[in-house]
């Protein structure tokens, strides 16, 4: 700054900023490996001209602690402006964009790195996008951990019990459920799944299952199904809510008539399945997505609960998952796997993520996996 | 996601090839909006080469079909794959949008 003028009428000091010419921000840019699938997912690596060994081995440089991956079984590093990826005699082999290398070869930005189930992608980046990215995916946490906050415990000791898995997908989504009781002896059990992924839909999600948990539907009848979609259809018209709107399944247990009460409103059925998974009944009744359209009558099913059935409620990202030869598991092969028996140590639904994870292909899932398993006495 | 557009007399034909998953639909909503909306056209949309669709896809498709409708102009689709059909069938979206078998029967119900 130049000095000050002083005017000896009045003491206003005026100062005069110099000059300056800007100058121009050079970004700094890194390549970084970008874990999509496996172990330490979204974690970032960024690459320079020391190679990363990558292994079974506790001395690489990325340990990969599989047994589908060689104790030393690839190097990458940065030469010059290239990545440059050498397989190192591993017995399953590398992989960029599904082909197996042989000797050095370059990973292109955007390219995927594929070691066993491990899955990173090349990406060329400036320090700034990076800052943002990694702000982005702490807000997206943040979201993630609260929805996951409002979800209820798993009950093992009374009865209906309940267990459920919630895997969320790399873009966080608008998935949820809950259950709770209801007076005269009654048990609610339900899954929604809010149109599309990211912040909004996970903070539309939460509205909803505030409103379900608090019962905050004015007038509701919340044990019964129909009359809750309508009201949930009034309240959650899309075109006050940014163009979103969610499928939901909701269904309301009867202890003393064993019956169970239901309606879905564009979500796929729940299952009810039988002690020795024998006979799988589909639960649904015809009705649009809610918030599209402005008034419409729920209609409700009713089913008589066998003893010691269970109740599978499901988001379609259970069973929209895609191989590696883009072959869809689809609800039919998600039915199979539903009748298969059940694995000593291991619930339920892990079970069932377990078996989709080994059909789908590697990388995080494309959607939110949500399961909820009701079982009655 | 492609997206090719034949815009003829009032009538505009739409044809998506791809997934309307999320990237898919992020790569043509804003094109396949500006193409049909603001003239009021009535849009046929090819879903023969269209193998999956999403919830952001369904979401496009109602809200365009909804401006649509606020111009008196309709949407109809035609032709989807079993398993894209089978997502329509079970959020019930021919209640909002006409999902026919062929162009000849979507280029009929759009004209009327």
């Amino acid at each position: 700054m130049s000095q000050p003028e002083e005017n000896v009428t009045d003491r206003t000091t005026i100062y005069r900023r110099e000059d300056t010419v800007p100058v121009a921000i050079q970004e700094e840019f890194g390549h970084y490996l970008v874990v999509i699938g496996g172990v330490g997912l979204g974690r970032r690596f960024r690459l320079d001209s020391t190679p990363l060994t990558i292994g079974r081995d506790a001395q690489c440089g990325l340990v990969l602690p599989s047994l589908d991956v060689s104790r030393r079984h690839c190097r990458v590093e940065l030469r010059g402006a290239e990545v440059i990826a050498t397989d190192l005699n591993s017995t399953n082999g590398t992989y960029i964009d599904g082909n197996r290398i042989a000797g050095a070869t370059a990973v292109p930005d955007g390219s995927i790195l594929e070691i066993g189930k491990q899955a990173m992608k090349h990406e060329r980046r400036s320090t700034r996008e990076v800052q943002e990215a990694q702000e982005l995916d702490r807000d997206l946490e943040k979201a993630r951990s609260y929805v996951l906050s409002l979800l209820p415990a798993p009950i093992s000791v009374s009865t209906p019990q309940a267990e459920w898995l919630i895997v969320p997908s790399a873009r966080v989504g608008g998935d949820a459920f809950g259950y709770s009781e209801l007076p005269d002896d009654k048990f609610v059990s339900f899954l929604f799944d809010v149109s599309g992924h990211g912040i909004g839909a996970a903070m539309l999600s939460v509205s909803i299952l505030n409103v379900l948990r608090q019962r905050a539907l004015p007038g509701c009848d919340f044990a019964s199904p129909a009359d809750v979609l309508g009201r949930l259809n009034a309240m959650f018209q899309m075109d006050n809510h940014n163009g979103m709107f969610f499928t939901i399944w909701y269904g309301v247990y009867d202890r003393d008539r064993r019956k169970l009460t239901y309606a879905s409103a564009g979500h796929h059925p729940a299952y009810l399945v039988s002690r020795d998974r024998t006979n799988v009944i589909a639960l649904k009744t015809e009705g649009p997505l809610i918030g599209v359209w402005e008034e419409f009558s729920f209609a409700e099913g009713c089913a008589d609960v066998p003893e010691s059935a269970s109740l599978h409620l499901f988001s379609d990202g259970v069973f929209e998952v895609d191989n590696d030869k883009d072959r869809q598991l689809g609800l039919s092969n998600l039915l199979l796997l539903l009748q298969q028996p059940g694995v000593e140590g291991r619930s339920e639904p892990q079970r069932i993520y377990q078996s989709v994870r080994e059909f789908a292909r590697s990388g995080p899932l494309d959607d939110d996996f949500s399961y909820l398993i009701v079982k009655f006495q | 996601m492609e997206i090719e557009v034949l815009l003829t007399d009032n009538i505009a034909r739409v044809k998506l090839r791809g997934r309307l998953d999320t990237p898919g639909v992020d790569q043509i909503e804003g094109k396949f909006t500006n193409a049909v909306v603001p003239d009021g056209r009535h849009t046929v949309v090819d879903l023969r080469d269209v193998s999956f669709i999403a919830s952001i896809g369904l979401r496009m498709f109602i809200g365009i079909a909804k401006q649509l409708r606020r111009r008196n102009a309709r949407m109809v689709l035609f032709a989807p794959q079993a398993q894209v059909n089978e997502v329509f069938h079970t959020v019930l979206l021919r209640e909002i949008v006409p999902i026919v078998a062929d162009e000849a029967e979507a280029m009929r119900y759009a004209a009327h």
